[in-house]
């Protein structure tokens, strides 16, 4: 699994995931996105159009990048997210706490 | 089951087949020379004795049993004397032999029957292990594990703990009931390093209680979480709480586990209670997969919806009780994540009909069911160890 995080906007961050996100590679990169997140300052938008897979520890780092971003008034969006983990975040009302759009505009007006 | 199994690993292990220079080897035991030939790489130089070699032999719901290799080759096969003897109709009487060589360890085919896999490659010759490296011989694996000494005694102590967490898990899951009007029947079956799983349920006069949970990661650390909440539970230690409100039970439980308090730890979960006489169901669920209903009489078989926050992601959030009538003999199906997974994994989504078949074959036992199913997903996996806990909790309403 990989990560990104990119300016999109002066004040929007974008946060790119790519690949499964399993326990074993959740492991693999926890440490290194949480340490580069508490960089980014302002909002952010999620883009999980890669991600096809997330498991309970993957769901557990979108909660704690949330939180990041919620302690510091910042907001958060979740854009591009597959339709099987679409179920699974329905399920674990997740979108209570990260809105999603369906594309990057839709995101970005969720923010504004 | 989906394609790729057990293909995968195919070419890794053919790398792992260097080739150099052949070599003859005897067979310890059997009085006689049996000349092999291996164009495998051999190994030289002196022994490290901080090295210790050993299989682990893979077995269901349990910690893998742990065979040393030393200076003597280990004899697999169906009988004595062989040093690891496993049974099925699979394996040959004399299989295969794991010897050491200086630093290396390698596997020989012993001309058994149904062949030996190496990660999945059949072994015709020789086979050096890298660590890690799986002997397959029909349904059993023997995982090769080269540690250094110091390492092998802190796993082999970790490995000791986790089986005692395990346990203590178990001792805290409450009996079948095979008689009453409401009856349960259940199967747990932990992955080795343990995925957080739980449930439980009791009668409190005219209601019945019950719930399953499951809590994010693995290991001792999930396990002890799980217990923590289990306690709870069966405490009923929720100061205040009407225990036949899902939905207060839920919210009282996330605010008591939230997870920046609890190491960064979750878990979802399904509770209800039934009232008897009604056979009305009060439900609420926390991020857990709904409950499945089935009703053998009819052939009804359908998902109960519900959602909510998992528990100890969202401070405050408003969980919400549901309820439904249950028609006399309907049944109620509660699983975990891995059950879910494991089934989709090997079956493609899970197909409802398919749990009803399994769970309800006529003329068996209904209490069976659950690990009937779980056998069949088992064996459609290709019994490959679990990734994550399967629990499988069926209730029966009279």
């Amino acid at each position: 699994m990989k990560f990104e995080i990119s300016t999109l906007r002066p004040g929007v961050s974008r946060v790119v995931l790519d690949g499964r996100a399993d326990a074993a590679a959740v492991d693999g990169i926890e440490a290194a996105l949480s340490a580069q997140f508490r960089q980014v300052d302002g909002n952010v938008v999620l883009d999980l159009s890669g991600v096809p897979f997330m498991g309970s520890l993957g769901i557990r780092l979108l909660i704690s990048l949330a939180r990041i971003v919620g302690r510091r008034s910042g907001r958060i969006a979740m854009t591009g997210v597959q339709p099987q983990v679409l179920e699974v975040f329905e399920t674990m009302a997740l979108f209570d706490l990260i809105p999603h759009a369906p594309d990057q505009e839709s995101a970005l007006a969720l923010l504004a | 089951m989906a394609p790729g199994w057990p293909a995968a690993g195919l070419g890794v292990a053919a790398v792992r087949l260097a080739r150099r220079r052949d070599v003859r080897m005897s067979e310890p035991g059997d009085g006689t020379e049996r000349t092999m030939v291996s164009r495998a790489a051999v190994p030289s130089g002196p022994v490290d004795a901080s090295v210790v070699h050993a299989l682990l032999l893979e077995a269901e719901g349990t910690q893998p049993s742990r065979f040393a290799l030393g200076d003597t080759a280990l004899l697999v096969g169906r009988v004595a004397p062989a040093a690891i003897v496993l049974e099925g109709g699979a394996v040959s009487r004399r299989h295969c032999m794991v010897d050491r060589v200086g630093d290396q360890v390698r596997v020989t085919d012993l001309g058994s029957t149904n062949g030996t896999y190496v990660d999945a490659v059949r072994v015709v010759e020789p086979v050096f292990l890298a660590d890690g490296a799986v002997i397959q011989i029909g349904a059993h694996r023997l995982r090769y594990e080269r540690r250094r000494r110091e390492e092998a005694a802190a796993a082999a102590s970790f490995a000791s703990d986790l089986a005692r967490a395990r346990d203590y898990v178990n001792a805290l899951l409450p009996p079948p009931i095979a008689e009453g009007p409401v009856r349960a029947a259940w199967t747990f079956q932990p992955c080795a390093a343990l995925g957080g799983d739980a449930f439980g349920y009791h009668r409190d006069g005219d209601w019945f209680h019950a719930y399953i949970l499951d809590v994010s990661g693995h290991g001792v650390g999930a396990a002890m979480h799980s217990v923590s909440v289990m306690n709870v539970m069966r405490q009923q230690a929720l100061p205040g709480i009407d225990t036949r409100d899902p939905a207060a039970v839920l919210s009282a439980l996330n605010d008591m586990f939230d997870m920046e308090q609890h190491h960064g730890m979750f878990f979802t979960m399904w509770y209800g209670v039934l009232h008897v006489p009604s056979r009305r169901l009060s439900y609420a669920a926390g991020g857990h997969h709904p409950a499945v209903l089935h009703v053998p009489q009819t052939g009804e078989i359908r998902r109960l919806p519900a959602r909510g926050a998992g528990i100890g992601t969202m401070p405050g959030y408003a969980y919400q009780t549901a309820h439904v009538e249950l028609p006399a003999g309907g049944r109620l199906l509660l699983f975990s994540d891995g059950a879910v997974e494991l089934a989709d994994d090997v079956a493609g989504p899970w197909g409802m009909a398919e749990v009803a078949q399994a769970l309800c074959v006529p003329g068996r036992d209904w209490a069976e069911g659950p690990e009937r199913l779980y056998r069949q997903v088992r064996a459609l996996s290709g019994l490959r160890p679990l990734d994550d806990d399967f629990s499988l909790l069926a209730l029966q309403f009279a």
